[in-house]
């Protein structure tokens, strides 16, 4: 099968979903609004957008195998509770028919107290919290896992939290290849952050969970690696984080090319620069280490903004002057900015794995609306009726 | 052009509304030509390099030209001139003229008609995304030809006939071709060329015995290549277009293709044959270029392409390699083959099938042509008559002007399976007598015949197919014919080893037609007519028109095609009865499969056989009166022909009949009533061949069992059979009456079941 990744449409948040050519599943984070699940309502029905693309396991469950929570944010995980099943797959049932979490991938942050600064979680955070405590547990105490209880933990934290977890830690700066226990050989991670702890627990007390977002290089490939694509996906980390990566990754830019960003924190301006937007307008200033990091776009790379549309307004994110930048970083290698916003309809964006980067599939929303209104027009046109007015004759 | 009509404009509405057209733009002062810019899926670092490596570029532009004849007629849709030809999906198009797109594979207008102008939309940007990735081509899929649809000069050949030739040293070969002149709509002509599947010597005399003395004959010229320095046959595995219009780009073309040095020899030779003259009247020169490709070509079976150009040519100077004379590309067809016909009948192409077809008239013809469309034709044919002018009111073939009306029929079979690409082998034997000499004549089924069908609808030739020698010997027969003026069909198909015979089978289809209220009265009752078919003759026929009599033949084409594949049923044979409603347009089948008869033997070799379900019937009464004996009349058919009985039902014993455990007389109270009646209800097909008891031990006849037989016989002009069913066996005795001395004289030979 072809390797491709989805992208949904979920307005400032993020929900991409990948497939290898192996047919392993990967969703990274997930913002299924309240009314995103009735058809009546104006948001696309994204569970259902993703359910459709989800196998079920022989005992009856649908099922990801790799869910990447970048970090607990409510863009990031709404709608956790109500369509994702928490707790051992003995009690998945079938009438809430919930999908199962196979592996989750999950930020060391969810350890932290909840009395630290900033780190209150949502309802939702909190259930991915209790989940992944859960799986640690009981890896903890039976020393391995399988289906529906496994977890990876990627980067270490603070206090030794994440001390005797050896298998199911994942360092930062290092690269996994596994998915659910098995070794892929068409998929491939490298965990850039979070940035392992610092001594100074003062400067760790004040990152924002924003910074404590996962970062990764994901590469997928059409069969083998050789020739792979790059997808590097930063949850929310903002400017000081992606000043930090360049440094640490500057000699080894490679680790933070891609073929698809999605772009920091919906296309948000703090990605970029110290500066506030609605302040300094288009006096703020660029970080230059910021968009070297940002900027290692490989020849025909997409940066997609998921995110509600972009004006050319004060609003931040998504900010127009983000965008402006990563078109710039664009323009040099023929890439494309998409924002996912800005696309008609309720389909998600889609993208195919090929040999040579990322090949978009055709969007068919578009193309609905002229073909017939009413079973006459198709009847009575002819000429220009839909596929099917006329069945195939033979003299 | 008078100017953008509505259609054109609705059309356009449709392209600009396409998702993956990001502008358009009018570029004549009417807007029925546009140039429209598509956007080309395609891999990110390809976009990144602002072209695919097959030279497709992320926006391409591509021109709409619509005339006053749209929607009827199709928009030309053209690409930009510098648009990377070698590519398969190209039209062939001259060099100066912009490349356009072959995006669907049938007649767009056709497309046009049943999907719109979205449909067009939709197979144009699906073919600039593919001749985006046509780099990457996957020879597992074969080499895709040169497309060759637009072309209006076409050559049909056979392509076997040209690989055929192809060896490891290179050459060239001639044939001879006709030609029909088309005058094409645009201005000039073309010619629809067909190449004689036969090589041609080009000898000194060629031009003067065969050319000049036919009108539309020409010449064709097939070139293949040699092997390269290190051994290994020359390949060409590049991607050209089609754009040879010169003798000199020709040349080029040979010589990429690997052919320069055959195709100068044999232009050679023509010149030679030229010599000095010139003619006014030219030479119609068809090319075969014969390319070896890296893979198969697509659908052909073979890596060789056939590359075909067509010259007018009028003297020596018009071959030099400075020759000023136009070269055309011509589109290629494959002459009929089995395997074309199989392909577009969507078959399974069978070289093996082998089957003879008895019976050249209306209902065999057509089975053999229907079955010779598909590629699977009869590869024996039997008649012995001539096509007379009456048959043509119904027969599958049509009189051809040039021959004359006698014919055999066999031959004018033979000879349309033969121009379907086949050969079939026509016998003029009389099938009855060539089957009771003895030997009988083997040439009906040669080795390896799969089956033999009887569309004689001869009651002499279903009685010489089971004349003891030959039934033991001879394939399983198929037997198609109609009843009742065409109103229904009969098929029967015989079990292994001839059992059930064609014979057990009529009769059994006689039981089961009777039984029938329709068919009773359509197919067992009517009689055929008399026809006059000239001055003092007439012929005996069924009146009915063509049409009705091929309403029946396709089914009975579709089983004959299914039972060459699949075979015949393996264990049992079968009965298809079908019928049809006067106006053609209810038809409808019944299908009976007929169990093996048991058969019994007498020792002169005198046979008689008992279907399946006389025996279940017999056994159900024997098992209703236990520890008694207990009997009744067999009912059936006896063939003088094939001196052999058929049995197929029995007639309850009178009330006044006798059952004790010594032994079981037959009453006679109302007998004759009941069998009269069952013979009438039949219209005489049926009727009693003699009478069933059973022993309680496994004995052989009594002596009362002889003297009864006796008995019977002297009461009928035919013989009469006494089958006895005991515990373990069926046996019996056939008792046989010879009035002709001075005393009446019976003989008595005893029967046995013969085992398969």
């Amino acid at each position: 099968m072809t390797a491709s990744s989805t992208h949904f449409k979920v307005d400032n948040g993020d929900m991409h979903f990948l497939a290898t050519a192996s047919e392993k599943t990967i969703l990274i984070d997930c913002n299924i609004r309240s009314d995103a699940d009735d058809p009546d309502g104006d948001v696309p029905d994204v569970a259902q957008q993703l359910r459709s693309r989800l196998k079920r396991d022989p005992a009856g469950y649908l099922y990801v195998d790799a869910f990447l929570l970048t970090h607990p944010d409510q863009d990031h995980c709404r709608g956790l509770w109500k369509h994702f099943h928490l707790g051992p797959v003995s009690e998945w049932s079938a009438k809430a028919d919930k999908i199962v979490i196979r592996e989750m991938w999950s930020s060391p942050i969810v350890f932290r107290r909840a009395s630290k600064k900033q780190h209150t979680l949502c309802d939702d955070a909190n259930a991915w919290a209790t989940e992944a405590r859960r799986r640690v547990k009981r890896f903890r105490d039976f020393g391995c896992l399988s289906d529906g209880d496994r977890i990876l933990i990627l980067g270490e934290d603070i206090n030794g939290k994440t001390d005797g977890l050896g298998a199911i830690l994942v360092r930062t700066d290092s690269v996994f290849q596994s998915i659910c226990g098995s070794y892929q050989i068409d998929f491939r991670a490298r965990l850039i952050a979070p940035i392992p702890p610092q001594d100074d627990e003062q400067e760790e007390e004040e990152l924002s969970k924003n910074d404590s977002s996962v970062v990764v290089n994901i590469e997928l490939g059409t069969f083998t690696l050789s020739g792979a694509s790059h997808y590097l996906f930063g949850g929310d980390a903002e400017v000081g984080i992606w000043e930090r990566l360049w440094q640490r990754n500057k000699d080894a830019p490679e680790n933070l090319q891609y073929d698809l960003l999605a772009a920091p924190h919906h296309c948000s301006w703090h990605s970029l620069s110290w500066d506030s937007w609605s302040d300094w307008k288009e006096l703020a200033e660029v970080s230059p280490d910021a968009r070297k990091a940002l900027g290692q776009a490989l020849s025909g790379a997409y940066v997609i903004s998921s995110s509600k549309p972009i004006k050319d307004d004060d609003v931040d994110p998504p900010c127009i002057r983000a965008k402006r930048e990563y078109k710039a970083i664009l323009s040099d290698v023929n890439g494309t900015f998409e924002c996912l916003g800005d696309l008609k309809g309720d389909e998600p964006l889609e993208f195919e794995v090929t040999g040579d980067g990322l090949k978009i599939k055709t969007r068919t929303t578009a193309l609905a609306a002229p073909s017939i209104i009413g079973g006459l027009a198709g009847a009575a046109a002819g000429s220009s009726s839909a596929y099917g007015a006329q069945p195939f004759k033979h003299g | 052009m008078t100017g953008v009509t509505k259609a054109i404009r609705r059309a356009l509405d449709v392209v600009s509304g396409h998702p993956l057209v990001r502008e358009i733009r009018t570029l004549d002062e009417h807007g029925s030509k546009v140039a429209v810019d598509f956007v080309v899926p395609m891999p990110s670092r390809w976009i990144g390099a602002g072209q695919s490596p097959a030279g497709v570029r992320p926006v391409e532009t591509v021109t709409f030209t619509f005339d006053d004849f749209f929607p009827l007629a199709v928009p030309l849709i053209e690409l930009r001139q510098d648009f990377n030809r070698s590519h398969p999906h190209v039209q062939p198009s001259r060099t100066e003229d912009p490349p356009r797109p072959c995006y669907f594979e049938g007649d767009p207008q056709d497309l046009l008609r049943y999907r719109g102008m979205e449909g067009i939309m939709v197979q144009v940007a699906d073919w600039l995304e593919k001749a985006a990735a046509a780099a990457l081509m996957d020879f597992s899929q074969g080499w895709e030809p040169i497309r060759r649809d637009s072309i209006n000069d076409w050559v049909e050949v056979d392509p076997n006939f040209v690989r055929g030739f192809v060896n490891r040293d290179g050459g060239s070969a001639f044939a001879v071709s006709q030609h029909l002149g088309l005058e094409l709509r645009s201005g000039g002509h073309a010619y629809a060329i067909s190449v004689e599947a036969q090589r041609q010597s080009l000898g000194p005399d060629f031009f003067r015995k065969v050319i000049e003395n036919a009108a539309g004959v020409g010449l064709s010229v097939i070139v293949w290549g040699g092997k390269t320095p290190s051994g290994d046959p020359v390949v060409s595995d590049r991607y050209l277009p089609e754009t040879v219009r010169t003798m000199a780009e020709l040349t080029d073309r040979a010589a990429h293709y690997g052919l320069q040095a055959q195709l100068r020899a044999a232009f050679g030779l023509l010149q030679t044959r030229f010599g000095k003259s010139a003619y006014n009247l030219p030479l119609i020169l068809t090319l075969l270029l014969v390319v070896r490709r890296p893979a198969d070509v697509i659908g052909q079976g073979s890596p060789l392409e056939i590359v075909p150009y067509v010259m007018e040519v009028r003297s020596a100077s018009d071959l030099s390699g400075s020759s000023e004379v136009p070269v055309r590309p011509a589109a290629v067809r494959d002459a009929i083959s089995r395997k074309l016909l199989a392909s577009v009948s969507g078959s399974r192409p069978l070289e093996e099938a082998q089957w003879t077809l008895i019976g050249c008239g209306s209902v065999g013809a057509k089975l053999a042509i229907h079955l010779a469309r598909e590629g699977r034709a009869p590869t024996t044919l039997v008649d012995r008559s001539l096509m007379a002018p009456h048959n043509y009111a119904r027969h599958g073939l049509v009189p051809i002007p040039q021959f004359p009306v006698p014919d055999w029929k066999a031959d004018a079979v033979a000879r349309a399976i033969q121009g379907l690409g086949q050969s079939a082998t026509p016998l003029h034997e009389d099938l009855a007598v060539a089957l009771a000499s003895s030997p009988p004549a083997k040439q009906i089924w040669p080795k390896a015949t799969q089956l033999l069908v009887d569309a004689t609808g001869s009651p002499t030739v279903t009685d010489a197919l089971c004349l003891p020698q030959v039934e033991a010997k001879r394939p399983r027969v198929v037997e198609t014919s109609l009843l009742g003026r065409g109103s229904v069909s009969y098929m029967a198909i015989e079990g292994p080893k001839a059992n059930p015979s064609v014979q057990d089978l009529q009769a059994e289809s006689y039981r089961v037609m009777a039984d029938d209220d329709t068919l009773r009265e359509l197919a067992l009752a009517s009689a055929s007519d008399v026809v006059v078919v000239g001055q003092g003759c007439s012929t005996r026929t069924a009146q009915m028109t063509d049409a009705r009599l091929s309403t029946f033949v396709p089914g009975m084409a579709r089983y004959l095609s299914a039972a060459l594949e699949r075979g015949l049923p393996v264990q049992e044979g079968e009965l298809a009865i079908g019928r049809v409603d006067d106006d053609l347009m209810n038809q409808s089948w019944q299908r009976f499969t007929v169990p093996a008869f048991r058969r019994l033997r007498s020792s002169t070799g005198r046979r008689a056989s008992i279907s399946h379900s006389v025996v279940e019937l017999i056994d159900s009464a024997i098992a209703d009166r236990p520890h008694v004996e207990t009997g009744g009349i067999l009912i059936g058919r006896f063939n003088e022909a094939t001196d052999s009985f058929h049995m197929v039902d029995i007639v309850e014993p009178p009330p006044d009949s006798r059952f004790s455990a010594a032994e079981f007389t037959l009453g006679v109270e109302g007998i004759r009533d009941r069998l009269k009646g069952y013979n009438d209800r039949t219209r005489g097909t049926l009727y009693p061949v003699g009478t069933w008891h059973n022993h309680l031990a496994n004995t052989p006849a009594s002596l009362t069992d002889l003297a009864t037989a006796a008995a019977l016989a002297l009461g009928q002009r035919f013989p009469v059979v006494l089958m006895i069913r005991t515990p373990g066996s069926i046996r019996g005795v056939i008792a046989d009456s010879d009035r002709s001395g001075a005393t009446p004289a019976v003989t008595i030979e005893s029967l046995e079941e013969t085992l398969p």
